[in-house]
């Protein structure tokens, strides 16, 4: 490839975009040996189920070269591959492979794709350590330290001679990588793959040169740096990526200081750009979850400044590109990298360009994408419904061919969404809502006190676009079937959302019952000892909320446990603050009486217990439909989408909105 | 000496909540020790279902006393035993009356075993036929005891991807 035109060719149009003025660092050429990048944005790798035995399919091809394309000539970085015929590397299902060189065609089709877009392409190269193995019974790493997480498999400790042949299977798979055509070869080494399992106190307990003191456990990473600079040669670039701080001090992992004489060793080894993180799998601490601050994480970027002298880059919290740029001309880091932004908006970078910052869907860190993959699943995004199906035709807006008049009734995530896209098919779209703000159930979930206000940030985002695709609103509107009659749609979309019911019970008209919304909305008053009626997400937001206040509140939850609808990543740190608050909950459990300051529960196993409670909060939910019939009665096209349907999480209403947006 | 009521009640139902998961936890190590030593070639499947068959002589045992075969209930109170050994394990399950006589429902809404057995990577279809061979037992060996004709369908199992387990059981004429 020639690096210099493809720099010159980004910088002429780089000077005609108003964002290479707003922010000047992000548009700037960095060379790195001998490859010149023409800005200093980095598509993180991101693992996402869509390959299939190792090898590269469409589905992923499409997905990456979106990304590229929006990176506006920066670094695609292609997920982590395996490299080892067993699979001990691997750590998902549909994982890419490089263990043979049959899979170079399908990492060519990756690279290609990505230089056809006039990106830059990064290999990486990643061994999942104690959390791979994922089809098999066992995963392997430096000591068979046992998992804290059950979904991790036992870890069998690898031999030297199995030391060895891993190392050389690090180069094997550079030398592919380079023959696929990539530019930059880079290594991961961390959240508990094996590289990081080697650098760890925590997981590396071996008593020979491959462990005892820092140096000694580096000894691994810094052969696999050499294999992989003979496999790769001098020019072209090597990075890495390393935990700063591991937050693993419950488990006698590495000090901060420790991992920065990691950064050196690495350094020292000849890599010539650092990837900054922080956080393992197994840590207790929440690392890119929507309580840790945008930019957060910089501190860490600055420490890892003080110690080495090659390029540095980050992901991790910092999704915003005022920020990005700022942290870049501070001399913070070199490189900003973007993982889940860009899986929410893969053109962030050409909307940055280009000066739309309004246009940017950004991540709410739902991390639906992560939980997804530890499922076994290809990943999805709550707010981008196109995640995965860039390559299907039929997922693609078009123009319709008849122009229709669309009545969307309701302004929460499903109804805007839905309108969007039938407004962007070219419709007239008019969306109604009752109340003077969208949102729907975004409102009342964006209450929570852990960065949850981050959240409705999509609702902004589908406002705007609805406004520039022109779709009519019509707020304070309660619509009736008079008024459909009146209107004469050719389409109804019914997307009004749920309705809280309170369940009859003896005292269930007590006047110390109320409802979830009331309660986050200021409307109603609550009393010193609360039990929150319904342990779905409505009502974990809402017991958050209390117990912030210092209530004593009670989760009652007919669930096998609080908050099933609830994100994985997010339910334990809730579960967490709830109950150093005092919380606490109660399973399979229901209440059968409402006394003035006690409720009587059915809790698991039968058992009846007395509840202590000043106020009831009752966060159950049911569709609510009412307007079906009546408008199927008077129009003959009727959908009825997102919550209204059956409800659901937030995701289901953007995706069943996208859907049938499409369809209309 | 006061105390709250509440508190007492919960750390009793915490603690027997711990057991139920303890018993599951220990059905699966027992059946991993099992495996270790039996024959080689062992199907884990049969070793589960002779378990689940010397569980169910047992739990049959107990449902004598409570059963009396001129009642008119006899079928109902069957499914209410099932279901009381249910929900004593932590599962959710509940008797549904048909609109036929001599026949009953019962169904499962939520059950902890599945769980256990993806934590201690058993094949589903262990737990399924292992419920399947108890409950069995439990209905051959009544029979027996009783003179009855009751028999047994699974017409859904959540191990299964279900969203719920459903169990028929009806006396044959005749």
């Amino acid at each position: 490839m020639n690096y210099d035109d493809l720099v010159s060719k980004w910088k002429e149009y780089y000077e005609q975009m108003p964002g290479s003025k707003m922010f000047p660092e992000l548009f700037k050429p960095i060379t790195i040996r001998k490859v010149k990048i023409p800005n200093r944005i980095k598509y993180a790798a991101t693992e996402d189920n869509f390959n299939k035995d190792g090898f590269v399919t469409e589905k992923d091809v499409a997905y990456i070269r979106e990304r590229a394309r929006g990176l506006v000539g920066g670094i695609c970085t292609i997920q982590g591959v395996y490299m080892d015929p067993k699979g001990e590397g691997q750590g998902y299902v549909g994982q890419a492979a490089a263990w043979d060189d049959k899979f170079i065609p399908g990492l060519k089709k990756l690279a290609d794709a990505i230089h056809e877009e006039g990106a830059i392409a990064n290999i990486q190269l990643m061994h999942c350590g104690r959390v791979g193995g994922v089809k098999l019974p066992y995963c392997v790493g430096p000591s068979a330290v046992p998992q804290r997480l059950r979904v991790l498999k036992p870890v069998k400790e690898m031999t030297k001679e199995e030391i060895k042949t891993c190392i050389k299977q690090h180069g094997e798979a550079a030398r592919r990588g380079i023959e696929a055509g990539y530019d930059i070869v880079e290594i991961s080494g961390i959240v508990g793959y094996l590289i990081s399992n080697f650098l760890s106190s925590y997981t590396n307990r071996r008593t020979d040169e491959y462990g005892g003191d820092i140096e000694n456990r580096c000894r691994f990473m810094v052969e696999v740096i050499e294999e992989v600079r003979d496999a790769v040669g001098k020019d072209v670039p090597i990075f890495i990526r390393l935990c700063a701080e591991e937050l693993l001090d419950e488990m006698g992992g590495n000090t901060p200081e420790e991992s920065m004489v990691t950064y050196k060793m690495a350094e020292k080894a000849g890599v010539d750009c650092i990837s900054v993180t922080q956080g393992w799998q197994e840590s207790l601490h929440s690392v890119i979850t929507r309580d840790i601050p945008q930019g957060h994480w910089l501190y860490n970027a600055k420490r890892a400044r003080q110690h080495v002298k090659v390029p540095l880059s980050m992901a991790y919290r910092l999704f915003k590109p005022e920020m990005a740029n700022k942290a870049i001309a501070d001399g913070i880091i070199d490189i900003w990298e973007l993982c889940r932004p860009l899986i929410a908006d893969p053109y962030l970078p050409k909307k940055t360009l280009e000066g739309k910052l309004e246009d940017i869907r950004y991540c709410i860190a739902c991390n639906l994408c992560l939980a997804r993959l530890f499922r076994d699943a290809p990943i999805t995004c709550a707010v981008n419904p196109l995640v995965g199906h860039e390559w299907e035709d039929r997922w693609k807006i078009k123009p319709a061919e008849k122009k229709k008049k669309v009545m969307v009734i309701g302004g929460g995530p499903a109804g805007l969404q839905c309108a969007l896209v039938a407004a962007q098919k070219g419709h007239e779209v008019h969306l109604y809502e009752e109340r003077n703000i969208l949102g729907g159930q975004v409102v009342y979930a964006s209450k929570g006190p852990y960065g949850e206000d981050e959240l409705y940030g999509i609702i902004e985002w589908l406002k705007r676009q609805c406004e520039k695709a022109g779709v009519i609103f019509h707020m304070n509107t309660t619509v009736t079937p008079e008024i459909i009659e009146k209107e004469k749609p050719d389409t109804v979309v019914v997307a009004t959302g749920v309705k809280f019911v309170v369940p009859k019970v003896p005292g269930s008209n007590l006047p110390h019952v109320v409802l979830g919304p009331d309660v986050l909305e200021g409307r109603g008053e609550s009393g010193e000892r609360v039990v929150v009626w319904g342990g779905r997400g409505d009502g974990i937001i809402a017991a958050l909320y209390l117990a912030t206040k210092g209530k004593k509140v009670t989760i009652i939850t007919k669930d096998r446990k609080p908050g099933v609808d609830v994100n994985p990543s997010y339910i334990w740190r809730y579960m967490l603050k709830i109950s150093q608050a005092g919380g606490r909950v109660y399973r399979f459990a229901d209440i059968e009486s409402i006394e003035e300051k006690r409720v009587i529960i059915k809790a698991a196993y039968g058992v009846r217990i007395p509840v202590p409670c000043d106020t009831v909060v009752v966060s159950l939910r049911e569709p609510r439909n009412e307007l079906v019939e009546a408008a199927k009665k008077l129009c003959s096209e009727v959908h009825v989408i997102g919550d209204a349907l059956q409800p659901r999480r937030l995701h289901n209403a953007i995706h069943d909105g996208y859907r049938v947006g499409l369809r209309i | 000496m006061s105390f709250d009521p509440e508190e007492e009640l919960r750390r009793l139902l915490a603690r027997y909540d711990l057991l139920c998961g303890i018993v599951r936890a220990t059905w699966y190590e027992w059946r991993q020790a099992a495996l270790e030593f039996a024959k080689p070639g062992t199907n884990p499947l049969d070793l589960v279902k002779r378990a689940w068959e010397i569980v169910g002589h047992d739990t049959a045992q107990s449902y004598f006393m409570a059963l009396r075969k001129n009642s008119p209930t006899f079928l109902e109170d069957l499914a209410n035993l099932i279901v009381m050994s249910s929900r004593a394990m932590g599962e959710d399950a509940v008797v549904i009356k048909s609109d036929k006589p001599n026949e009953v429902f019962v169904q499962w809404n939520e059950c902890p075993w599945p769980e256990f057995a993806r934590r201690y990577k058993a094949d589903m279809e262990e737990d399924v036929q292992g419920c399947d061979q108890w409950f069995q037992t439990v209905v051959d060996d009544v029979n027996k005891h009783f003179g009855t004709k009751v028999r047994l369908e699974t017409l859904k199992a959540i191990p299964r991807g279900d969203p719920v387990c459903l169990r028929r059981l009806w006396i044959e004429e005749g």
